[in-house]
């Protein structure tokens, strides 16, 4: 990776700091770049991504921002408010792509004032015309607010993590408004989401086999593990997705609560069942699953993550037979190729869509549990 | 594959092309292709999670190994890997078996069935077999035959798990073997049943190719006799024969490339859109193409065809040997290690328009690559302009290349070509999966889009068997006529005919 060394722009003593200034710098990167070089670098622009970082960007933050920037070229702005006049800083990064180095343009934007609002002006100039804008939100979930809102306008895809929430409940019910509002206009992503993907994956190609499919309307218990208060979300679009792929129901009744989690009532067909979630298990995030059918059936699932924290061992039993046992890798995608995952999908997942609603609803049920 | 109603955990899921749990049976199983592509295939679906659970392979060759040794043959090609986790590894390995015994042995298809069917019981694979042949294509109608005979194929739609058959090539080695081939093969089993391999068609950028012209308008309106003024469509390898002397001599290189990737990647560029992208509807297109491609009367075989064979040269500026020099090779030998061949498509969108393939051992580097070239503008305005040309580039460093006239910034008219470019690696940010990873996940899949139907087959060997006729009569006295190291013989440079046309240098 070259990275040209940076080029720094302070706001006049107005406090004005011009968009075209910065785009000068970036014409001036270009004409150094080309000159000591001109065949083998390419200008790459595939898309916008503002990048919406309100805490000072540790250098690890730093350093994701700019390998997700490098996967997908173009124009990355990332808004950093905090007190002081603005301030730009603006640089090239390439990467070896074939033959050539494709390159992108990199610009910091920091200072004006800690509610972000003067930054946000300058972001909106600096946008590439024609091509798609996509606000990765680093910020605390103040999803009903300035300047959550004010960057929306200029999205066409936003993506959030819940997995830095402090709080679930709030965040979810706003973002739902929120999708409301927007009526399918606007792409939503949650990492969290991209995440559990995996999991997915593993469950869904083990319900191919037949002697795991047929156990499905015998299932009467449904056990989801995680470890890790900031993964709850995790689990919660687990079992929405279950739920909404299988046409379970929430039911009328308590949530029953102990130390190790909660235990919900559902229903399929009519026929009552019961949704757990524990904290429990090695490493974070969701370390299992398992599907328990009624005493009588034959069959039984489970998935696990072992205890290296790493892989994930399925085990489908079929009384009479051995155990048969597949270990997958789980694939815990780095930052940079979960965005990748989102951004490479056109547009709005239905399945998430559909999952959320359910979750919404489990998260409620549990809320008012409380 | 299997659909959302029978799983609905599977709507939507990105790594939607998993296929039901399943039994690879490869023919030739300590052979190069098994060790140095299929296993290997294989094991990056595994680590993809593409593969189902329980999926599992029996390999089979008259070497005696145990499962443990043969599992070892993927351990040793893995052993570099630092990525490679061991314990994904193992469990992977415990679904290899091999099973030792010779392909002309009934005996050896009964111990299979019974190997399979235990298989079956123990990692609940449902009766879905496919089997890979990897062998000399001699062997190929005998393992079918003992499929047949030994109840080991299950027709389609049975309800007790499916079958498949896959066919390396070369499949046949003129029109009258292939018939013969394809009539034995489907006296077991059913067309839909047989997949008969050609990994270019596994190639990203070849896919791609259909994704750029029907997934955009700007070409279509070009793409025909009226802008295009001919099609060069160039495979160069700078390796030579290698240790593969004796099947060279045999095959030589129509028939080692003309005949199946070339002619593919020339139906891939002159096809009509196909009214559904399955396999049916992408290979009735194909088909159609190759119908229309002119037949080489006895004019054409001596004007519209160039063929060569190697010299010692210099590659990378190290000294190679000439092709009669080369192991295994005979010292007189007659056989083609280059092609050019002008190809006419006779339809509404192609007539007269040349498409000009070329094909050799020992050029000076390992390319592939469509060249479209476009006509020069019908009146020139500027004294300088050149006729535009979209180069899609195969491999390596996959991409296109637009090819336009810009002025040349100053006080006078002058214009110069300029480039625009798109590069695989430059825009997405993940390497190409190999060749036979996305072919054998379609085979197991039951998607037969990328590969060659009964019909194409025969209808390819249509158009090659004069050429090969043509050239077994009459020997080539100016052999060796390329030095290696060069872009082949000159005459090639004749057959474009006209001042205005020249190859492409890739
Ligand atoms: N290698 C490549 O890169 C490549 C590329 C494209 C296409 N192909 C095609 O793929 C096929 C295999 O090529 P390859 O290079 O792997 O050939 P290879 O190395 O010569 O392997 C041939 C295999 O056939 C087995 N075999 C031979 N006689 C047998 C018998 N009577 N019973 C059971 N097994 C027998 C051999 O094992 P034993 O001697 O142990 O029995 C060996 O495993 C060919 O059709 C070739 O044209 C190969």
């Amino acid at each position: 990776m070259t990275t040209i060394p940076l080029m720094e722009l302070d706001a006049d003593p107005t406090g004005t700091l011009s968009h075209e200034a910065i785009e000068s710098m970036l014409h001036a990167i270009w004409d150094d770049l080309n000159k000591s070089n001109p065949t083998s670098r390419t200008r790459v622009r595939t898309l916008n991504l503002l990048i919406y970082v309100p805490e000072t960007p540790s250098d690890e933050v730093r350093n994701e921002i700019a390998r997700v920037a490098l996967a997908h070229p173009g124009r990355t702005i990332t808004i950093h408010p905090e007190a002081g006049p603005a301030h730009a800083e603006v640089t090239v990064a390439c990467r070896v792509g074939g033959s050539a180095e494709a390159c992108s343009e990199q610009i910091m934007l920091r200072g004006g004032d800690s509610d972000g609002e003067a930054l946000l002006s300058l972001a909106l100039a600096l946008l590439h015309p024609g091509l798609p804008v996509a606000l990765w939100w680093y910020g605390p979930p103040a999803f009903a607010r300035r300047p959550f809102v004010t960057l929306l306008d200029a999205a066409d895809h936003v993506l959030v993590d819940s997995r830095t929430w402090p709080e679930p409940y709030a965040p979810l019910r706003q973002l739902a408004e929120i999708r409301k509002h927007y009526m399918g206009n606007l792409r939503f992503s949650d990492l969290q989401w991209v995440a559990i993907t995996p999991w997915r994956q593993q469950i869904a190609q083990a319900f191919d086999a037949q002697m795991v499919h047929e156990i499905m309307p015998a299932v009467n218990a449904v056990v989801i593990r995680y470890n890790g208060p900031q993964y709850v979300v995790g689990a919660w679009l687990l079992a929405g997705w279950l739920m909404s792929s299988l046409g379970w129901q929430l039911a009328d009744g308590p949530v029953l609560r102990d130390q190790t989690g909660v235990t919900i009532p559902l229903q399929a067909a009519g026929r009552p069942m019961t949704l757990a979630l524990r904290t429990q298990g090695p490493g974070d995030g969701i370390t299992g699953l398992s599907l328990h059918p009624a005493a009588s059936a034959a069959t039984s699932f489970s998935c696990e993550l072992l205890p290296d924290g790493v892989n994930v061992i399925a085990r489908m039993e079929v009384a009479g037979s051995a155990p048969l046992e597949r270990v997958t890798p789980r694939l815990r995608l780095p930052m940079t190729m979960l965005i990748g995952e989102e951004l490479a999908l056109g547009n709005n997942d239905p399945i998430y869509t559909r999952t959320l609603d359910l979750t919404i609803a489990l998260a409620e049920k549990l809320r008012g549990s409380l | 594959m299997t659909d959302t109603a029978a799983n609905p955990l599977r709507a939507g899921l990105r790594l939607e092309r998993t296929p039901t749990p399943s039994v690879l049976v490869i023919f030739g199983a300590s052979g190069d292709l098994t060790k140095r592509k299929l296993l290997p295939a294989l094991w990056a679906l595994c680590e993809d999670r593409s593969l189902p659970p329980g999926f599992s392979v029996v390999g089979i060759a008259r070497t005696p190994m145990s499962h443990e040794q043969f599992r070892q043959q993927l351990r040793d090609t893995t052993a570099a890997d630092k990525t490679v986790d061991p314990s994904v590894l193992d469990n992977f390995l415990q679904g290899l078996y091999y099973h030792s015994g010779s392909i002309d042995d009934p005996n050896m298809y009964i111990s299979l069935k019974a190997l399979l069917e235990q298989i079956d019981k123990e990692r609940g694979t449902e009766g879905n077999r496919a089997f890979y042949c990897s062998t000399s294509p001699s062997f190929f109608p005998k393992i079918v035959e003992q499929l047949g005979r030994a109840g080991l194929v299950t027709p389609n739609a049975t309800g007790s798990g499916w079958t498949r058959i896959v066919v390396e090539k070369p499949f046949g080695r003129d029109l009258a073997s292939a018939k013969e081939l394809n009539q034995t093969v489907l006296k077991v089993f059913d067309e839909k049943q047989v997949y008969r391999i050609d990994h270019y068609l596994g190639k990203e950028t070849v896919q791609n190719l259909l994704v750029l012209r029907f997934a955009n308008t700007i070409w279509e309106t070009n793409w025909n006799r009226q802008y295009i003024d001919n099609v060069q469509i160039t495979v160069a390898e700078s390796l030579g024969v290698e240790q593969r002397g004796p099947y060279y001599e045999e095959a030589g290189l129509v028939r080692d490339m003309i005949a199946n990737h070339m002619l593919q990647l020339l139906t891939l560029v002159a096809m009509e859109p196909p009214v559904a992208f399955d396999a049916d509807a992408v290979r009735d297109e194909k088909v159609k193409v190759l119908r229309a491609v002119r037949p080489f009367s006895d004019g054409r075989l001596k004007t519209d065809m160039v063929r060569g064979q190697y010299a010692p040269g210099f590659i990378d500026a190290g000294k190679v040997a000439g092709y009669r020099q080369e192991a295994k090779v005979s010292p007189t030998s007659n056989t083609e290690s280059y092609a050019a061949v002008k190809f006419f498509i006779d339809n509404w969108r192609w007539e007269d328009v040349p498409f000009f393939l070329r094909s050799g051992k020992r050029l000076p580097k390992r390319v592939s690559e469509i060249a479209i070239q476009f006509k020069p503008v019908p009146h020139r305005l500027f004294q300088d302009s050149t006729a535009d040309v979209l180069a899609i580039r195969i491999q390596p460093d996959e991409g296109m290349t637009l090819q336009f006239d810009a002025k040349v910034p100053g006080q006078s008219m002058r214009e110069r070509p300029v480039l625009m470019d798109f590069r695989y690696g430059t825009s997405f940010d993940v390497a190409p999966a190999d060749a036979y990873e996305r072919l054998l996940l379609d085979v197991l899949l039951g998607d037969s889009t990328l590969f060659a139907r009964r019909d194409e087959v025969e209808a390819a060997w249509t158009i090659i068997d004069p050429i090969l006729r043509y050239w077994n009569s009459t020997p080539a006295q100016e052999f060796p006529n390329y030095d290696a190291g060069t872009w082949g013989p000159d005459a090639a440079d004749d057959l474009l005919g006209g001042q205005h046309r020249r190859w492409r240098r890739p």
